[in-house]
């Protein structure tokens, strides 16, 4: 048991579950006893059995399905690692997914409250974004619309048999090269048929902001169009690479406008993740209008005016002092570096997706148990077993960097990031209140959680 | 002079042995998949003589390939509607055992997973024609045991219809 709940708490640690926090039902409990929760609740475990239409938390009126947790999984960039996890390390991965849900789904339903849907800063993004998205489909069409012939295909398939990639290259260099001339095709159809004149020799020093460059029916583009600054620096060949670039993107916006596509589901994506940020950026204005706001906090923290020592280290965690001792044996012996046994054996997730590399850690920031052992090594040199919370471990390390003074403009985009963060938490807390959010998934699992507490506070007794 | 003549001898030997080595080193892939025999996630020994008498779909994998993870769920398809008595999809990870299995798991793979390290396996995918070591790395064997055909890069519908259907 005890093997298991360590295991577990370096699997919280790394992926930062301590601030997930659902205020309804679970505000009274200890950060252990969540820790716990999150990683036992079954269905996090094993999501198979589960019904993918199975709700796990309410926001309001809004839901956060199974399927919403597992599609977020199966689209983010460490998918193809989550699947190699242990079935608590996939657990503890899906809470850390399902709290970056609420957060964007909380965001998102204060972001109706405050009708920023009908604000002009997100109505012309969502214009602009849908104005793109219909052009990439047009173009896409016309590219689908190249069919190689069969005894084509059948060439390509002889001469690049057993290599999928070799094949898929040639085949799509195939289509670009038909895919340049139809565009052409294209493009000159559909300038004949909106009747667009270019007035390419209007370009000079002297024209005004509303001299018309191009005409043609509904279409028109003006100086002013081409470019924000049309009092300095006259340059005419980039302005002509302007003309023609936007006179293609308008005229492919046109033909792609007569299309009608169904575009309702990709703005409503687009809509469930613009107005979250959108309302983060209104917030982080409110929070730091100007650089008075940095400095000011920069001049009430003199903690960060002096850079702590820095170490380099490398870290191998395991289960038992026995299987400590004998890798260590085996590391003095050149036999295997620490960090090839750690990428190995390690049960800190982290420190085996790194291979042991901690990278550089912080005076203060780690534990002190293991800060102790740093002080007395030399570089390189690998410490004695040291028992912390996490396992048995053994440490090394690399470099060491002292300390220096850092003044306000070396720390500038940090000093944004802390205030955004501090920020941050006191008000997504404040929207956790305001808003109905109901765990559905922890009340489920809330009694097992529990007594799995109890059994290990027995244990260490 | 005695001791020239063992030199010579030895020489001999040596040279002879060298050459014996060598030829056991450059058998063909047909030999060497003939040999294989590895454990599967339970520790169970396999040999491709098990599912004799199949079209044998062998893939090599290992669970940090991004594309090897995306073309199991077509492996998976295509041993749920032609596995049997006809046909049967084989995997070689080239990983560790834990990763492999969390892979089985969370994929749902429903064909044996057999194990071999890092650098094992790398030697067996080159003398098998995969020269530059490339994972997913997929061989297709006739009834007969004979090597039809060999697949470098995600393994697709369009090859399952052109080159696995005809043989079964």
């Amino acid at each position: 048991m005890g093997y298991r709940f360590t295991g577990v708490y370096a699997i919280t640690c790394c992926f930062n579950l301590r601030q997930l926090r659902p205020v309804n039902t679970m505000r009274q409990t200890s950060h252990q006893f969540l820790r716990l929760l999150l990683i036992f609740l079954s269905i996090l475990l094993a999501p198979c059995h589960a019904i993918a239409s199975q709700v796990l938390v309410t926001i309001e009126d809004k839901n956060i399905t199974l399927a919403d947790l597992e599609t977020a999984l199966a689209s983010s960039p460490f998918y193809t690692q989550f699947n190699t996890l242990d079935e608590d390390e996939q657990a503890a991965m899906r809470g850390y997914m399902l709290k970056r849900l609420v957060t964007a789904r909380l965001l998102e339903v204060e972001a109706h409250r405050l009708q920023l849907e009908k604000s002009p800063a997100f109505t012309t993004d969502l214009k602009d974004y849908i104005d793109g998205v219909r052009y990439q489909k047009y173009l896409q069409q016309l590219r689908e619309s190249i069919k190689l012939s069969e005894d084509e295909k059948r060439e390509l398939r002889q001469q690049f048999s057993g290599s999928a990639d070799a094949f898929a290259a040639a085949r799509s260099s195939l289509i670009a090269s038909r895919y340049q001339a139809l565009f052409q095709l294209t493009l000159q159809k559909l300038r004949d048929q909106y009747h667009v004149q270019l007035f390419q020799d209007r370009i000079t020093p002297e024209m005004k902001p509303d001299t018309v460059l191009m005409q043609g029916d509904n279409l028109q583009l003006t100086y002013a169009d081409l470019t924000s600054d049309t009092e300095t620096d006259f340059n005419k060949s980039a302005l002509l690479d302007q003309l023609f670039q936007q006179t293609e993107y308008m005229l492919i916006s046109q033909a792609a406008l007569s299309e009608n596509m169904n575009l309702s589901k990709i703005a409503q994506r687009y809509t469930e993740q613009r107005l979250p940020a959108l309302l983060v950026e209104i917030k982080v204005k409110e929070w730091i209008p100007d650089d008075s706001a940095l400095q000011a906090y920069f001049q009430s923290h003199p903690a960060l005016h002096k850079l702590k020592d820095r170490w380099h280290i490398g870290q191998l965690v395991v289960a038992t002092r026995k299987q400590a001792e004998a890798l260590r044996t085996r590391i003095i012996n050149g036999e295997r570096s620490l960090f090839q046994l750690a990428s190995e054996f390690s049960i800190d997730p982290e420190a085996r997706f790194n291979q042991g590399d901690l990278g550089w850690v912080l005076q203060g920031s780690g534990m002190p148990e293991i800060e102790d052992a740093i002080k007395k090594l030399k570089n390189n040199e690998i410490s004695p077993v040291i028992r912390t919370i996490k396992g048995y471990n053994l440490i090394t390390v690399l470099e060491r960097r002292t300390g220096s003074k850092q003044n306000y403009y070396q720390i500038k985009d940090k000093l944004r990031q802390m205030i955004i963060d501090e920020n941050m938490i006191d008000y997504l807390t404040e929207l956790q209140k305001e808003h109905r959010v109901n765990w559905l998934v922890m009340e489920n699992d809330q009694k097992k959680a529990y007594e799995l507490l109890q059994d290990k506070k027995s244990s260490e007794k | 002079m005695v001791s020239g003549r063992l030199k010579k001898l030895s020489l001999i030997i040596l040279t002879s042995l060298s050459l014996q080595l060598y030829a056991a080193d450059v058998q063909q892939p047909k030999q060497v998949l003939h040999n294989i025999k590895l454990p599967d996630l339970s520790g169970e020994s396999h040999s491709l003589k098990d599912w004799k008498g199949k079209v044998i779909l062998l893939n090599f994998w290992a669970s940090w390939c991004t594309p090897c993870q995306y073309e199991i769920p077509n492996l998976i398809s295509y041993q749920k509607r032609y596995g049997g008595k006809k046909f049967q999809v084989v995997s070689i990870g080239l990983d560790e055992i834990r990763k492999l299995k969390n892979v089985k798991r969370s994929l749902g793979i429903n064909y044996p997973v057999l194990v071999v390290s890092q650098q094992q396996g790398a030697d067996l995918l080159v003398k098998l024609g995969d020269r530059q070591q490339i994972v997913p790395y997929t061989i297709i064997l006739t009834k007969a045991g004979e090597i039809s055909y060999t697949h470098q890069g995600e393994f697709d519908d369009n090859a399952f219809d052109l080159y696995v259907k005809p043989l079964l």
